[in-house]
């Protein structure tokens, strides 16, 4: 990953030292040689102009020439097919660009192959989509595997099945499949290829070739790569996409025209179905996915903007160098340094979920030392609280989950568990570990605890890929991963690491003991019938006798620091906590065909965590002394629209927990949780259930924790919540309660409004409040005062009236996006 | 013996509402405080359920005396009455530490027990009154080192206690509340004066915890104690040390030659001369070793009282210590246990230790073609938290390889669902098919390791021999419920107890449970279990005419030469579903047995003729039945054998009371999922379910009316009084006037004389005045009394006019021979 940024960066930076030395219109193009032996090959040309200060693709306007004729034609797209046998060299006027096009094998259809030429036509025409015949049974009695990942089933089906009516080698173009693929005769999934086109050649040929699959004469395709990779862009460009497969015997072919393209943000850029890319007008950077077979291969543009940049700030650390330089890439100006009231409330709402006590405040506005922000962070991180908030993502992540009340007392362990290590800075790989190997009992050891909420081993799999790793095995289960390399031998043989998991009764009911059965670990796969041993991915499949455990071999793989998911995924998690936006997005969804934003950042990151030892408390520390961490939310100019440059702090939501814990705060009151000591945050509540004691939660989205995907928590905004914050009971009882905030105000007549106005400020937003905000709150007070004495309401008694009014007040400043927000 | 009358009586009749589902037993729920200083009167207070006229607390130890306090004598109270539970209790001075059981002896006899803390003389004890001051680091109270205080833990709240610490000391401290059979699950933190937790600990002996702490610098630091789920009240009791004592968490090797001393290393902390050099650690945390030499007694002394369960107390094993520290198990073997990995001959015994995670250890032996060998690991049962699992392989010749022989994991459940009895550790046989080596691999199933996980494992011949365990539960439980109870017989009654054998090395012989020091009019049949039983019923009777008693009997197993004395075994708690609640479970070292004084039981299930039947496979058995209503069941009363091995689906006898005379056919006939009838000799018993109007303690509204008459006349008596007083209060003050006016009118010279009589009549009005408030005080006093008493006398009449009640008959032990079918 982080090569590819540096080539993006190369590129823009030789072509532009390229364009001051020679002003002369400079092309480049992808081949120079070219090499086809049949009548089904073809090549992408793609001419790019190097001239300018981006790289551009003019393939479309070039008037290509070719000598001699009748070797070759290149249609409007850049696209090179063979029209007969012999040389042909291909120039662009005005430029010293040459292309040799070696043409043999014409004049004969060849051999199709079914593997290679047939089946990835299924896949490019939607055929064995999930929606279609790919999908599990098939469509109208007729099936094909899902994206064609099993071919000798294709084949199976297609020749045999049905007795064979399917195809018809005497008239291959009154072959069922053809014409119903040709909309000949009735389709309900419409046409879907032209009887003119090369692909319905193919198709015929291998039909009247005796549809012959012949399976170990096929080539495998090892990988696919794209053309161009990654480049910097203007909004509005084209950029066509080459693609080429290499093969098993060292050769290679372009499969531009058979390979299935996607744009990963279509608002970013579009793709045609045959690699052409179409940038838009949204700054940042963006990927178009290319799939063949089970190979992956992905392209990268980035959009600048162009604006001048001369505020960026003095970089702290690698991350502000990275950030900055795409920034300046960009063109995109960052806002400026948040103040330090702004960051104090975000920094400890981020790290330790609360909100800086008022005395904090007070301290820190006055510190006049330069690195108060730095020591702010330690200490921060050295409070129980930072212990506690963590605590409840982990507890989410790993699943606490209260499923019956007898689980109750290990949920309580489990969270403390995670709360004592993260409180201790167990380096994260040791973490992971316990917790992966975790056997024994729940009272002695509470790592268990995942064991007893994710009970199935291929789900237990799958929450250590995702969670650890951000791989998503999950569909795999069933048929080769789409989007990854990952086949169903993989998923299997990483599953068998579980399958020696063994489960006794322990001292209560639902409090079993984990151990790890004697036996041989191994899975099969229902597809093959096959017995995977434990294979960690990407690996070889490990032997292990009965007598030892398998997750520890698991976990030693797991957090090696040579592992390229695992260190990844964690900064990855974290840095989405503190930026609400990951650089791979979603957090736990990390694969080549889902870059990052900033792949070198990340693996800077990622390198960076693991050099420390694994530290979380380091890493946090990392990111929050960045000043893109500490920049201002306020958009300038430029970056209102931004929202993967990190330009601007992205304001966030607070949390359930941290905004219920904010409110009782502010409020002065206190929330209630049945077995919890009295005056508990909602930040350290360890399980579940209590989102059943409190609607707040519920409905500001604290997570079930029923999965280990983050996104179970919401962080969006919604009706209901301002419902709730406008008018519940809930909200009611906290602000009038005779204990609360505004009673205390109100009682509290020695002192003057400006100052009573001033405490609410400083709690609920830890700032003063300016002078129009004193004055509304003032012209409040007056008016309920005057109310109150005119006596045109008999309940309404002065007192009455001075504490509804600094209850309207809280009320008010409550429902504030100043206050909701983290900012 | 003083004749007292009981308030507790009063008190007992809010407990009822657990009790109307079946005949009351009494149960012990709390003594507070829990720990008493040897040498020394301590007042207690007790908790409990039907807890009725608590006249004493029972000790096996005759030398512990104890008195119920007193409520100061009273016009009020016809008779003298006894201040709540609470009694004041003297110990005899102990040199040591240690739990003995306590029993509350009252109307419904002897209760279940609680554990009291015996503390040496001379030891410190607080009892905390701090009550909310515990709930913030500024007011907690302050707790001296190697002071003990006893506490309950409060709702919602975590207990503070300021402590002392030099900088580097260590201190561990400890909390008792399991162990006390506290309903608390207690956690410990400490934290420094800005409320930073520098240590927390949930569960370390058993559930409860216990923090190692060595001080960072000179200063105050606070212990925190609260429960899991932050509940709290008079059952959540706990005992809280800062302790500088030693505390040994392991000997290794854990076990020594029976009558032998071997040489030991002591693992802990704070030991006497220890030293840390060997770098062992517990959690995390160094610990200290030192050498020792121990003596092993020749044959196991009689098991200490713990709350263990019974598969872990039984053990062979003695309580070591240390100078003043805990006790700890120290095994006892019939052969040295050796340490090395080597040289093993059997019968020979090994220790071990897993200091590594995941590790395994391997023993070798040459064994004999055609000889049984058994291999017995002890570890959870004595040592550290350890879940041993044994592999046995036969080697090849070339040692490189093994076959898997035989493999095993936990000794089973024998208690079935009401009574959880089994341990991790196990024993297994194995008969060798060849002379080769073989080798014996132990795996910690927990994978956890540490200085403290350790165990011994022994490899021999076979010595057959069984343990016994007699469980004590209420006589009738609804579905899924599982309640203690002591045995208490009610005139004419019965009362069962289910009889656990677990037979070790292969013992299959018949064992008889008999029992001895019977009272008059008791009996208890003895009970042989066959050589293919592990399960019986031992019956207590009384006669109708039985006189009350409670007090110790003695329970003896014998098979041949081989003799054990059976203990009781209990549950900690009561469960009302017990698929859902953690059972705990523990032996009592007495064997109590009460008849009731007051009550008898509401019929007698009998069996006609001999309770020794044969039948064939096959074949029907026909049991007469016979029920003697005493005190009237209502309906009909649901006959069923219980025990019959291989039954799942007992026939039912509906017998209606009018009759009481019927049979109970019991088919002997194989049908999937009602019968498998086995071959053989087969205990069971007959147990009866049906309801009656239970009386209640109908002496209590008798003493009850009689208070109530006593307020009732103290009423009218002050009524009448008062209003005598205000007629002399009218007079006295209508002489007060008229000489105030005389003195008005008087001549000077008369004056004086006058003035004389004024202040004498001003004196006796006032004294008038006095005695007439007086009076109306002791008129509302009574009138609160009297209402109190009527309220009192409207609940024991409630419940001694007879609520209708669930109960359960249960015949005397019954005996079948299952022979055979007929050859046809």
């Amino acid at each position: 990953m982080k090569t590819h940024i540096i080539s993006l960066l190369a590129v823009a930076i030789v072509s532009l030292a390229t364009a001051q030395e020679n002003p002369a219109k400079k092309l480049s193009c992808n081949v120079e040689d070219v090499a086809l032996n049949d009548s089904r090959s073809g090549q992408q040309l793609i001419v790019t102009d190097l001239s300018g200060k981006i790289p551009k693709d003019v393939t479309r306007d070039i008037d290509f020439s070719i000598e001699p004729e009748g070797i070759v034609s290149i249609n409007e797209n850049g696209y090179l097919l063979p029209l007969g046998n012999g040389t042909a060299t291909i120039t662009i006027p005005g430029s010293d660009v040459t292309v040799v096009a070696r043409i043999s094998g014409q004049g004969s259809s060849g051999t199709v192959n079914f593997t290679n030429d047939v089946v990835p036509l299924f896949t490019k025409y939607g055929c064995n989509g999930g929606g279609c015949h790919g999908k599990s049974g098939g469509q109208r009695n007729f099936r094909l595997s899902l994206f064609g990942y099993e071919p000798w089933n294709d084949h199976e089906w297609l020749v045999r099945e049905s007795r064979g009516r399917r195809l018809s080698p005497a008239a291959p173009e009154n072959s069922l499949l053809l014409m119903k693929a040709t909309g000949e005769i009735p389709h309900e999934g419409g046409i879907r290829l032209e009887k003119q086109s090369a692909d319905y050649s193919t198709l015929v040929d291998w039909i009247r070739q005796g549809m012959i699959h012949n399976a170990e004469a096929t080539l495998q395709v090892e990988k696919i790569s794209v053309y161009p990779t990654e480049l910097v862009a203007d909004p509005g460009t084209q950029q066509q996409l080459a693609v080429t497969a290499y093969f098993s015997d060292g050769s290679s072919k372009d499969i531009t025209r058979t390979a299935i393209y996607e744009a990963n943000q279509e608002t970013m850029a579009e793709v045609d179905e045959l690699g052409l890319v179409t940038l838009k007008s949204e700054t940042g950077s963006t990927s178009v996915m290319v799939r063949f077979q089970e190979h992956v291969a992905v392209y990268r543009a980035t959009i600048p903007l162009g604006a001048t940049i001369d505020n960026l700030p003095e970089p702290e650390n690698f991350i502000d160098e990275q950030i900055f330089t795409k920034l300046s890439l960009l063109g995109l100006p960052p806002s400026d340094v948040a103040d330090d009231a702004t960051f104090l409330r975000r920094v400890t709402i981020d790290i330790a979920g609360r909100l800086p006590a008022t005395e904090e405040v007070d301290v820190f506005l006055t510190d006049k030392s330069p690195d108060k922000r730095a020591a702010k962070i330690d200490a921060l991180l050295d409070s129980p609280d930072y212990s506690a908030y963590f605590a409840q993502k982990w507890a989410g992540i790993l699943r606490n989950k209260r499923a019956k009340d007898t689980y109750q007392r290990g949920t309580y362990a489990f969270h403390e568990w995670i709360r004592e290590h993260l409180e201790a800075n167990t380096p994260y790989d040791e973490l992971v570990s316990k917790v992966v190997t975790a056997s024994g009992e729940i009272g002695r050891n509470p790592a268990v605890g995942w064991y007893r909420s994710v009970k199935d081993n291929k789900e237990q799999m799958q929450d250590i890929a995702q969670v650890f790793l951000g791989i998503r095995m999950q569909c795999a289960q069933c048929h080769h991963h789409p989007y990854e390399k990952w086949s169903q031998d993989d998923y299997y043989g990483f599953a068998a690491f579980f399958t020696t998991v063994g489960r006794k009764r322990g001292e209560q009911p639902d409090e079993e003991i984990i151990y790890h059965r004697r036996v041989t670990a191994g899975m099969q796969n229902p597809n093959t019938k096959k017995t995977l041993k434990p294979t960690a991915l990407g690996e070889e499949p490990l032997e292990l006798d009965a007598s030892t455990d398998p997750r520890m071999a698991l976990a030693e793989w797991l957090t090696s620091k040579e592992n390229p998911w695992f260190a990844q995924m964690l900064v990855n998690r974290y840095w989405k906590h503190f930026f609400s936006t990951a650089l791979v997005e979603p957090e736990d969804d990390m694969r080549v065909t889902n870059p990052a934003s900033h792949p070198a950042l990340l693996g800077a990151l990622a390198d960076h965590f693991a050099e420390s030892g694994f530290d979380l408390k380091e890493l946090i520390r990392t990111i929050c002394n960045s000043r893109t961490y500490q920049l201002s939310s306020d958009p300038n100019d430029h970056n209102v629209t931004d929202s993967q440059n990190f330009s601007r702090f992205y304001p966030k939501r607070l949390q359930a927990e941290v905004l219920l814990d904010a409110i009782n705060l502010v409020s002065s009151s206190q929330s209630v949780f049945t077995n919890q000591p009295a005056g508990v945050s909602a930040t350290r509540l360890p399980d579940d259930k209590f989102n059943r004691d409190s609607y707040f939660l519920t409905v500001f989205g604290r997570p079930e924790m029923d999965s280990a995907c983050e996104c179970e928590r919401v962080d969006d905004a919604n009706l209901a919540q301002s419902l709730h914050l406008i008018n519940s009971g809930t909200m009611q009882q906290k602000l009038s309660h005779d204990g609360g905030r505004a009673a205390a105000l109100a009682k509290d007549a020695k002192r003057a409004d400006e100052e009573r106005i001033a405490e609410i400020y400083r709690y609920a937003v830890s700032r003063l409040p300016n002078e129009t905000e004193i004055k509304a709150a003032k012209s409040h007070l007056e008016r309920k005062r005057v109310k109150a004495a005119e006596k045109k309401d008999d309940d309404l008694t002065p007192e009455k009236a001075e504490r509804e009014a600094f209850e309207d007040i809280l009320w008010a400043l409550l429902n504030t996006k100043e206050f909701l927000f983290n900012h | 013996m003083i004749k007292v009358w009981y308030i507790a009586v009063v008190a007992c009749l809010f407990c009822l509402s657990t009790a109307r589902g079946q005949l009351p037993t009494a149960e012990l729920h709390s003594i507070n405080p829990p720990a008493v200083v040897s040498g020394a009167s301590l007042e207690v207070s007790l908790s409990g359920s039907n807890l009725e006229e608590i006249s004493t607390l029972y000790f096996l130890d005759p030398d512990i005396k104890s008195k119920p306090v007193m409520l100061p004598e009273s016009e009020y109270r016809i008779h003298p009455q006894q201040s709540g539970l609470r009694f004041t209790v003297t110990i005899p001075e102990s040199p040591i530490e240690k739990f003995i059981p306590v029993r509350a002896a009252g109307y419904f006899g002897l209760s279940t027990s609680r554990p009291l803390l015996i503390l040496p003389a001379g030891s410190k004890v607080i009892s905390d009154r701090a009550g909310s001051a515990h709930h913030k680091l500024a007011t907690a109270p302050a707790l001296a080192l190697n002071t003990k205080a006893t506490g309950t833990t409060d709702s919602k709240q975590t207990d503070w206690w300021k402590i002392s610490v030099k900088k580097d000391q260590r201190i561990l401290v400890h909390c008792l509340a399991e162990r006390i059979d506290s309903q608390a699950d207690a956690v410990l933190s400490i934290v420094d004066g800005q409320g930073v937790e520098l240590e927390r600990n949930r569960d370390y002996v058993g559930r409860d915890p216990m923090l190692d702490f060595t001080a960072p610098a000179d200063g105050n630091y606070w212990i925190g104690v609260h429960d899991t789920f932050y509940n709290g009240g008079t059952n959540f009791a706990y005992v809280l040390e800062a302790s500088t004592r030693p505390w040994i968490d392991a000997v290794y090797p854990p076990a020594g030659k029976a009558g032998e001393t071997f040489e030991a290393t002591l693992i802990g902390r704070n030991l006497p001369g220890g030293s840390p050099g060997e770098g062992l650690q517990i959690d995390g945390k160094l610990v200290e070793t030192l050498n020792v030499k121990v003596a092993v007694p020749p044959t196991p002394p009689k098991p200490e009282f713990s709350n263990q369960s019974p598969s872990h107390t039984l053990v062979a094993g003695f309580p070591y210590r240390y100078k003043k520290s805990n006790p700890v198990q120290i095994g006892i073997s019939d052969h040295p246990v050796q340490t090395g990995d080597s040289g093993f001959v059997p019968p020979f015994a090994v220790a071990g230790r897993f200091d590594t995670e995941g590790e395994i250890d391997t023993f070798r032996f040459q064994g004999k073609k055609g000889t049984a060998y058994w291999i017995d690991v002890v570890a959870d049962r004595v040592a550290g938290h350890i879940d041993p699992y044994i592999i046995v392989e036969k080697l090849s010749a070339d040692k490189e390889s093994g076959k898997k022989v035989k493999e095993g994991d936990d000794t089973s459940n024998n208690g079935g669902a009401t009574f959880l009895n089994m341990s991790r550790d196990l024993a297994l046989g194995f008969t060798a098919d060849a002379d080769a080596e073989y080798q014996v691999v132990v795996a910690n199933q927990y994978a956890s390791a540490g200085a403290e996980k350790n165990y011994w494992l022994s490899v021999r011949q076979a010595k057959p021999d069984f343990e016994v365990v007699a469980v004590a539960e209420r006589p009738y439980l609804d579905a899924r419920q599982a309640y203690p109870a002591a045995p208490l017989l009610r005139k004419g009654g019965t009362f069962p107890l289910q009889i656990l054998l677990r037979r070790k090395d292969g013992f299959s012989g018949a064992v008889t449970i008999s029992s001895e020091g019977l009272p008059e009019g008791v009996t208890c049949p003895s009970v042989t279990l066959s050589g293919n039983e592990s399960a019986a019923r031992l019956v207590f009777a009384a006669a109708t005419d039985a006189k009350p008693w409670h007090g110790n009997v003695t329970v003896t197993a014998t098979a041949g030469k081989l003799r054990h004395p059976v203990y009781l075994g209990t549950l900690v708690a009561g469960m009302t579903d017990y698929n859902i609640s953690r059972q705990r479970t523990r032996l009592d070292p007495d064997f109590p047995l009460s008849v009731s004084g007051a009550e008898a039981a509401p019929a007698t299930l009998e069996v006609g003729g001999e309770r020794t039947f044969t039948v064939e496979i096959g074949k029907k058995l026909e049991i007469p039945v016979s029920l003697t209503n005493k005190n009237g069941i209502e309906g009909t009363l649901a006959i069923t054998p219980v025990g019959l091995s291989g039954m799942r689906r007992p026939p039912v006898l509906n017998l209606a009371t009018k009759d009481q005379q019927g049979k109970l056919t019991i088919d002997f006939t194989s049908k999937k999922n009602v019968f498998t009838p086995k071959q053989g000799i087969s205990n069971f018993i007959l147990k009866g379910t049906g309801t009656t109007k239970y009386k209640r303690n109908p002496g209590a509204t008798e003493r009850a009316a009689a208070q109530k008459k006593h307020t009732e006349a103290l009423v009218a008596k002050y009524t009448k009084l008062v209003a005598e007083s205000k007629t002399a209060v009218a007079a006295k003050k209508k002489e007060l006037d008229g000489l105030t006016k005389n003195l008005q009118t008087a001549s000077p010279d008369a004056k004086p004389e006058v003035a004389k009589a004024v202040a004498a009549a001003k004196a006796g009005y006032e004294a008038a005045v006095k005695e007439s408030g007086e009076l109306e005080e002791k008129r509302v006093q009574s009138e609160k009394e009297k209402a109190a008493a009527i309220a009192k006398h409207k609940a024991a009449n409630a419940l001694s006019s007879g609520k209708n009640t669930k109960i359960a008959l249960w015949s005397l032990p019954l005996t079948v021979e299952v022979k055979p079918a007929p050859k046809k």
